[in-house]
């Protein structure tokens, strides 16, 4: 054992908690219902590192992040054992506000109190959440802020520098050409990354290299079984079909995919081929009989589903990781993903498990190689069950984080001054 | 598509988007790709915009087919106010009054019509992005046969020149004297040649 109890690598793999470390999350939405990306990745690896050392998470009461309603009560609670703060949030968003702030910020010559006005009109607006993290501040080690675009970050950063490690989930959006942002990269202690690609992107962006970090991600947990039948029966789906997950909405590049479909269809003849949505809707769904929503799916149905597919698409251009892109290579189906988004086109280049697609003729072709293909969908779905195995199990995700902290521990006790601003 | 082999499940990524890019480059037929052409339908749809007139984002949401700008109305926000204290006080004296108001009016009868106002925008913004694409699309098919035409036209009056030469040449053959015309005889095959 090693002499210094406060590490967390003396605890890893241990059940039990001994260590003293005392971790604080902050994110704006923290739930079993709440869907997100980012906000799932940070429940997952809280419920995690929970094994490792003592875990809170600070968030606020809302659950939709268009609003930012009050949903949740206020005060603590338990979210999967993970003891749960939450905080009102002071106003709901004004779309429309927000929309035209926005607008002007990302579209013409402003000034920094623009941006402070844009990122308080994005919200969360919770100063009951800073003020508490200000207040909190000696109780805990470390605090892991997620998503740097939000209110919570930006001044949860700005409160505790000494102590934040950020993992910014940031996506190649205009939100990152702000400069407010600047020290939300360059105050914090760590950096986690999610991919390669958007560490280049920030380090391009803020020159903050110097700041120690980690490529981390997220892990990957699959169903013990799938039955790729029942789905079939269950939602009477006989054809072949392609998969889309996650939430339809025009980030996400949808209305493309729409487009590029029903050409595809309209082009090939194809008649028995189905684009399946799982997943809420936020814009209009093309009626055509070869395109079906189910809606918002368990999580054992979704894998049902990619079970039965013949691949997933990811259509998406915004992204700082795809965790569909990860599960259904994880199930060993190939993907097709939107090459203009640098994360995707990037993942699929080193898995050696994805095809991507940059304008319609490079969709159609793709598409079509990889249905007339059994044996390179197989090829590809094999590379990515081995890209999942070796680079997104919980383990190695859990000793990066570990490691991370490990560092920053050394370096406290060595005394090493912390990154300037 | 020529069939892509798969050799004892080795597959590239990189390698197999670059022989897609080698067929899509031969099958291209026409001046500019899809992309290309979107651009260029976007400009075009932008140059139709007044900058002063509408938002500058808007050309670009219709371009995307977004539903931003589209009417969205429910019955909760015709009661709606400012989310401040005093707007959410008028917001509790409307919603009280809501009974009164439906007494002198059927404010109902309004939803399923901006219903189908807004199905009409959206198959409208589709029409128009698919007319402008096509329009632009046609455009280029026009310049390009234009510029054909023109080089065929080109050709026809090199042609025709050279017809006319070598008519006159004909003719002047056989009104100069054989031994003129041998000389004359040497030097036009190589005229023809050109």
């Amino acid at each position: 054992m090693n002499s210094t109890p406060h590490l967390p690598t003396l605890c890893l793999g241990a059940k039990e908690n001994p260590s003293p470390l005392r971790i604080a999350f902050v994110i704006q939405r923290y739930g079993l219902e709440v869907n997100g990306g980012a906000e799932l990745l940070c429940r997952w690896v809280a419920e995690h590192l929970a094994k490792y050392c003592q875990v809170e998470v600070f968030t606020t009461q809302a659950l939709d992040y268009i609003t930012w309603k009050n949903y949740y009560h206020r005060g603590r609670a338990l979210v999967n054992q993970i003891p749960v703060r939450r905080f009102p949030v002071r106003r709901v968003r004004d779309s429309y506000k927000f929309g035209l702030i926005q607008e002007y910020v990302f579209n013409h010559p402003h000034q920094e109190k623009d941006e402070l006005r844009w990122l308080k009109e994005e919200g969360p607006y919770s100063p009951a959440l800073i003020k508490e993290i200000k207040r909190k501040r000696g109780e805990f080690d470390y605090f892991i802020f997620f998503s740097y675009r939000y209110y919570h970050s930006y001044h949860g950063i700005n409160a505790v520098p000494e102590k934040s490690i950020l993992v910014p989930t940031a996506e190649h959006d205009q939100a990152i050409y702000l400069s407010i942002f600047r020290p939300s990269f360059t105050r914090p202690l760590a950096i986690v990354y999610s991919s390669l690609e958007e560490k280049a992107l920030i380090n391009q962006n803020f020159h903050n290299e110097e700041v120690p970090s980690n490529i981390v991600g997220v892990g990957i947990e699959l169903p013990p079984e799938t039955d790729a039948n029942s789905f079939r029966q269950k939602f009477n789906i006989p054809g072949r079909f392609i998969l889309y997950l996650g939430r339809i909405d025009e980030n996400k590049g949808c209305p493309q995919l729409f487009r590029y479909f029903l050409r595809f269809l309209n082009d090939t003849k194809e008649e028995e081929l189905q684009l399946l949505l799982v997943g809420s809707s936020i814009i209009e769904i093309p009626e055509h009989p070869q395109i079906r929503h189910l809606g918002f799916l368990p999580d054992q149905d979704k894998f049902d589903a990619l079970a039965a597919a013949e691949l997933l698409v990811m259509p998406s251009l915004y992204e700082s990781l795809s965790i569909v892109l990860l599960e259904a290579w994880a199930m060993g189906k190939p993907a097709l993903a939107n090459g203009k988004c640098e994360v995707l086109r990037g993942q699929c280049l080193r898995s050696n498990a994805g095809l991507f697609y940059t304008s319609y003729e490079e969709f159609q072709m793709a598409l079509e190689l990889l249905l007339k293909n059994p044996s390179l969908s197989k090829a590809l779905g094999k590379n990515g069950r081995k890209f999942c195995r070796q680079n997104y199990s919980w383990d190695i995700i859990e000793k990066k984080y570990i490691n991370l902290i490990n560092q920053l521990e050394s370096r406290r006790k060595a005394g090493t001054p912390k990154p300037r601003a | 598509m020529e069939p892509f082999v798969i050799k004892d499940d080795k597959v590239n990524v990189a390698e197999i988007m670059e022989h897609i890019r080698q067929q899509i480059e031969k099958k291209k037929r026409v001046l500019y790709t899809e992309e290309e052409l979107e651009e260029l339908a976007k400009t075009k749809l932008s140059s139709y915009i007044h900058s002063s007139e509408v938002k500058s984002s808007f050309a670009e949401e219709l371009q995307a087919l977004k539903a931003d700008w589209n009417i969205s109305i429910s019955l909760e926000s015709l009661y709606k106010s400012h989310p401040s204290l005093y707007g959410r006080m008028i917001y509790r004296i409307r919603k009280l009054l809501r009974p009164v108001t439906r007494f002198f009016m059927n404010i109902d009868v309004l939803f399923p019509e901006f219903h189908k106002q807004t199905k009409l925008n959206l198959n409208f913004a589709h029409l128009l992005h698919n007319l402008i694409l096509e329009l632009t699309k046609l455009r280029l098919d026009h310049d390009e046969l234009k510029s054909r035409l023109e080089g065929l036209n080109q050709r026809l009056e090199h042609q025709t020149k050279r017809e006319r030469t070598l008519e006159k040449m004909v003719v002047f053959k056989k009104t100069t004297s054989p031994s003129k015309g041998t000389k004359r005889g040497k030097s036009s095959p190589d005229k023809d040649k050109r």
